[in-house]
């Protein structure tokens, strides 16, 4: 086991807590170096990203190889197609502890759901932005998106194809048809995210939708194990 | 009419367009991301079809890092294009690169109906 060894709390910066007065320390079986840093607080992120809010708590068995973290990213984001690309850096960077296979799924993830948002997404007064959060766990990574939908056919469309996901138990059949009705011609549209995420992602999706502001949230879930 | 050699850039995703004696190279380089690749390299890579009678087409995925979803539609509709004018087509992908591995095996299945595409791993093109 291994846990960090102190805690910051500040803004603006990212703060490892690696000296050794701070984070190292040895795990019981005294043959792993531990790395720990937890960090709270929001971010001034570049690429002119919206602030963030971010709290981390991240354990590093070198020994193990194995990462145990405990991360938080939420913000809210200006519904233009330059952040799609914005936030999957962020989630690279953030990221970065995990496993290049997971870091690669969980930055597809969030630029797929980003831009459905979006492409589909609406804003008005009350609902100007979306709103994106991950929370990483050491068991789960959650992506969720947020966003006033633009019609109900595009709603009834994206709880349509959830539905399909979560109740197959071959997804990669369900890619494929919907690759074919893409080469045939029939299909208009990509709409092809969701199966990403759900096939070649290995997430889980599912769906909330609150009818008195119409907003949709669609949620990603994948375990770490 | 033929293809001339040339570079084409959207954001981070740049083609590059060799034309050859016998067979024409379109190689993707960098990052697709853009909102709508159908408008703009979709409508690009069908206006190269006129201009590959009695050549094969070669498109390189190798250095290509990322593509968003909405990249496929274009490719596919390209690939319906290309088999439906008869242009001998080549596709070629890295395996050892996961996710070419997932998105390319699949358009390698759905394709198989199309008997002027071939979908390659890069140790077969070689």
């Amino acid at each position: 086991m291994s846990h960090p060894s102190c805690i910051s709390t500040f803004q603006g910066r990212h703060h490892r807590l690696d000296e050794p007065s701070c984070g190292t320390q040895a795990d019981g079986n005294n043959v792993a170096a531990l790395l720990g840093y937890q960090y709270t607080g929001s971010r001034a992120s570049q690429d002119d990203l919206p602030r963030y809010q971010c709290s981390t708590v991240t354990s590093v068995s070198r020994h193990q190889m194995k990462v145990n973290m405990n991360k938080n990213i939420s913000m809210d984001i200006p519904v233009t197609w330059q952040f799609v690309r914005k936030v999957k850096r962020l989630i690279e960077d953030e990221l970065d502890e995990l496993p290049d296979a997971f870091r690669y799924s969980a930055s597809m993830v969030a630029a797929e759901l980003v831009g459905n948002a979006i492409k589909y997404g609406e804003t008005s007064k009350s609902a100007p932005q979306a709103h994106f959060n991950v929370l990483v766990t050491p068991s789960e990574m959650v992506i969720e998106v947020s966003n006033q939908i633009k019609s109900e056919e595009n709603l009834r469309e994206v709880q349509t194809r959830i539905d399909q996901l979560s109740v197959s138990s071959n997804r990669e059949t369900l890619y494929l048809k919907r690759l074919e009705e893409l080469l045939s011609g029939n299909s208009q549209g990509s709409q092809l995210g969701l199966y990403r995420i759900g096939y070649e992602g290995e997430f889980d999706l599912s769906y909330t939708y609150t009818n008195h502001e119409h907003v949709l949230t669609i949620r990603a879930t994948r375990g770490l194990s | 009419m033929s293809v001339e050699t040339q570079k084409v850039e959207w954001d981070e995703l740049t083609l590059l367009v060799e034309a050859g004696p016998l067979a024409t190279t379109v190689r993707w380089q960098g990052i697709s991301e853009v909102q709508d690749p159908e408008t703009s390299v979709g409508q690009f890579l069908r206006g190269l079809i006129p201009k590959l009678s009695g050549h094969k087409l070669v498109m390189d995925f190798l250095a290509l890092e990322y593509m968003n979803s909405a990249t496929v539609q274009p490719l596919l509709r390209m690939l319906r294009a290309l088999n439906d004018n008869q242009i001998p087509t080549e596709i070629v992908y890295d395996s050892d690169v996961d996710w070419q591995r997932v998105s390319f095996r699949l358009i390698k299945t759905v394709s198989s109906t199309l008997p002027h595409i071939r979908v390659m791993e890069k140790r077969e093109a070689s």
